[in-house]
């Protein structure tokens, strides 16, 4: 059984990854102006 | 020469803070350091606070505005050169890298110091009404809501500027001062945080997405944000000594805050009402209030002057003169209902109060502007380390200076929700700063022992990294601009919407022509009178829709002394010019086309290639003889 130091340890790992995501799930239709931006396409 | 001005405009501002926190005999507590970074806020707002006056005088002119300069740079003697410095060690690895990553922005920030203006706001009223104020020698009224009659006193600290320096000394100036809010941030988190954690959230804050947008150009939330800085920290040390001091410099920051943007009068409040918290509550509140009502009276005189109506025009209802030909009763009636509301998207109730910061954050209404000028990833993604924190140490937190600046920083952020007139996140941006320094701290507390350290580090990395990205992505036109031979012309026809007609114009309207005009970020261009044809900001000349009569506008254009009009022209329907009044007159002899154009409407500026789309004006001569 985890503890429970880990288990907050884990938890906040978890925020992080799905907080993240869905901050940076907003600017999904920036990849076209960005790559054209940068000169990629 | 423009270096030279921007230098002598920082040893001004550090003079005449000196001079300040002399009189207010504060500043035994702190480092040179800390000295040097609170006088200059104090002297930033002293420097705007002092140029009214000459203003009103008719004395803006580059004399006047050169001696003032100097005369406030004779302060710097009071300068603090020594006392109570705080052991430096060499930076690690860690501080080295962050240091590098600041170095790097602060270069970004000069290229866009060194390239011409092209935000919208401050090309249509920032920089606008400081060379109408250097132009007429004096401050002159501008009788438009939202972007004309406004408190100026942080724009006035541009004059000088651009008086002495020109163009480039204006936008080297901006970063100067969005540079300087960041730097006292710095002095405040080593006041709760290591040197490392310091310069990460000094970092953070320079990258925030708000501050790559407005600190470098006139947008002035970013230099606010050292109004609050000082106003916050002056007031946490009034509670905490009990000494009337601090509650001045509090005072004098917020009215400073206040004389720069009507927001600032929110701000008051909060920090007044935390103010009120202790036992000599009444002696500290009611010289905060004099303070803060000296600081920041002069601009919303000037309004109830020219108006009637101090806070032009919130109260014109019921304050406001009946004899002004720009603005009616009627007219602020229809402004209130249509283009308030319209800023508001979000209902203000309990529910959206506190789901407002996740939306804003996460998938704002592309009104707010969030999503490009917002408070970038890091609030979010320290909130449960933070609260954790303040849960595990809460018997700390009562007495702490920093619930003093959470309180502050919440209340501003309740009465701006609640009342503000527009939802813009970046309206906040001058509290983050005390919100970065809480967060972290309590962050930073909970997570510095044990197997919580990677976590957090993992999240200051991931906003360093999508900040630092969105920096760069930012600066490519600048670094363009400044590492090519682009001339300034190119590059505004690149970043300026709309700019085509621009040159033209200028080089066939003379001073005596008056163009009426719906494109307000040409206007900082333009060699000639102008009236901003938006049918929200003027009763002059009616341009709304359902007023559709040509021969009423003809008359309306005539009695506002319009000589031409340049106007949008739609490919699409029937209708070619809006509103429908117009293009019905221009099919009268009553207006003749002078030119046409082609155009770039840009709907980003760093997208500028990628999001942006053709257009066509008209610009047209009114003919004053005919019969429409």
């Amino acid at each position: 059984m985890m503890n429970r130091e880990k288990l907050t340890a884990v938890l906040l790992w978890l925020w992080l990854g799905i907080a993240f995501g869905a901050y940076l799930f907003q600017y999904r239709d920036m990849a076209g102006p960005l790559l054209k931006l940068l000169g990629l396409i | 020469m423009a270096f030279g001005v921007i230098t002598l405009e920082i040893l001004c501002c550090l003079g005449l803070g000196a001079v300040v926190l002399k009189l207010l005999r504060i500043g035994d507590e702190f480092t040179p350091g800390e000295h040097a970074a609170f006088a200059f806020v104090a002297g930033f707002g002293m420097l705007g606070w002092l140029i009214f006056p000459l203003g009103l005088l008719g004395l803006l002119d580059k004399g006047w505005l050169f001696g003032l300069l100097i005369a406030g740079s004779s302060g710097i003697i009071l300068l603090k050169q020594k006392g109570l410095p705080r052991p430096t060690g060499r930076l690690d690895g860690v501080g080295r890298g962050l240091s590098a990553l600041i170095l790097t922005a602060l270069l970004f920030d000069l290229a866009e110091g060194l390239s011409p203006p092209g935000d919208a706001d401050s090309l249509a009223y920032h920089f606008t009404a400081v060379k109408h104020f250097l132009e007429a020698g004096r401050i002159v009224f501008i009788l438009r809501p939202g972007d004309g009659a406004i408190p100026y006193l942080t724009q006035m600290t541009y004059l000088p500027a651009l008086a002495l320096g020109g163009e480039q000394a204006l936008t080297l100036w901006t970063m100067v001062s969005g540079w300087a809010a960041t730097a006292l941030l710095f002095v405040l988190c080593r006041h709760h945080l290591n040197r490392n954690w310091s310069l990460a959230v000094t970092l953070i804050f320079l990258t925030t997405p708000a501050m790559i947008y407005g600190a470098g150009t006139g947008q002035i939330e970013a230099r606010l944000a050292m109004f609050v800085m000082v106003a916050a920290w002056a007031a946490a040390r009034a509670l905490e000594s009990g000494r009337l001091n601090y509650a001045m410099l509090a005072g004098l920051a917020v009215g400073f805050y206040g004389g720069s943007k009507y927001l600032g009068l929110l701000f008051a409040v909060a920090c007044g009402l935390t103010l009120l918290a202790q036992r000599r509550w009444l002696i500290h509140g009611l010289v905060f209030s004099a303070v803060a009502l000296t600081a920041g009276f002069q601009w919303y005189a000037w309004n109830g002057l020219n108006t009637g109506d101090p806070f032009f025009p919130m109260f014109f209802q019921w304050l406001g003169r009946d004899d002004l030909l720009l603005w009616s009763k009627e007219q602020n009636l229809f402004y209130r209902q249509v283009f308030m509301n319209y800023d508001r998207p979000l209902p203000r109730t309990l529910f959206w109060f506190f789901l407002f910061p996740f939306q804003a954050t996460l998938d704002s209404p592309s009104i707010i502007e969030a999503k490009f000028v917002g408070l970038g990833p890091f609030a979010l993604l320290v909130l449960p380390f933070a609260a954790l924190g303040i849960w595990k140490f809460r018997s700390r937190v009562l007495g702490s200076r920093l619930l003093i600046y959470g309180i502050i920083a919440f209340l501003f952020y309740a009465l701006w929700f609640f009342s503000g007139p527009s939802q813009r996140v970046r309206h906040l941006l001058p509290v983050l700063p005390l919100l970065l320094i809480c967060l972290t701290v309590a962050a930073e507390r909970f997570s510095s022992q044990g197997r919580f350290r990677w976590p957090l580090a993992a999240a200051v990395s991931a906003t360093v990294l999508f900040q630092m990205s969105t920096e760069v992505v930012f600066s490519i036109k600048y670094l363009r601009y400044v590492m090519s031979n682009e001339s300034r012309e190119s590059f505004l026809f690149r970043n300026v919407k709309n700019y085509a007609p621009v040159p033209w114009i200028n080089a066939h309207l003379s001073r005596s022509d008056k163009l009426f005009i719906g494109e307000r970020q040409l206007f900082y261009f333009l060699e000639m009178p102008y009236l901003f044809s938006s049918p929200h900001t003027q009763s002059a000349v009616n341009t709304r829709e359902e007023q559709q009569d040509p021969a009423i506008l003809f008359r309306q254009l005539k009695a506002a002394g319009i000589t031409h009009v340049l106007v949008g022209r739609s490919n699409d329907g029937e209708k070619k010019l809006s509103p429908r009044s117009l293009d019905l007159l221009s099919h009268t002899n009553c207006l003749e086309l002078l030119n046409r154009f082609e155009t770039q409407g840009i709907g980003s500026r760093t997208f500028s290639e990628t999001m942006s789309s053709k257009a066509a004006f008209d610009l047209l001569k009114l003919n004053a003889d005919c019969l429409p």
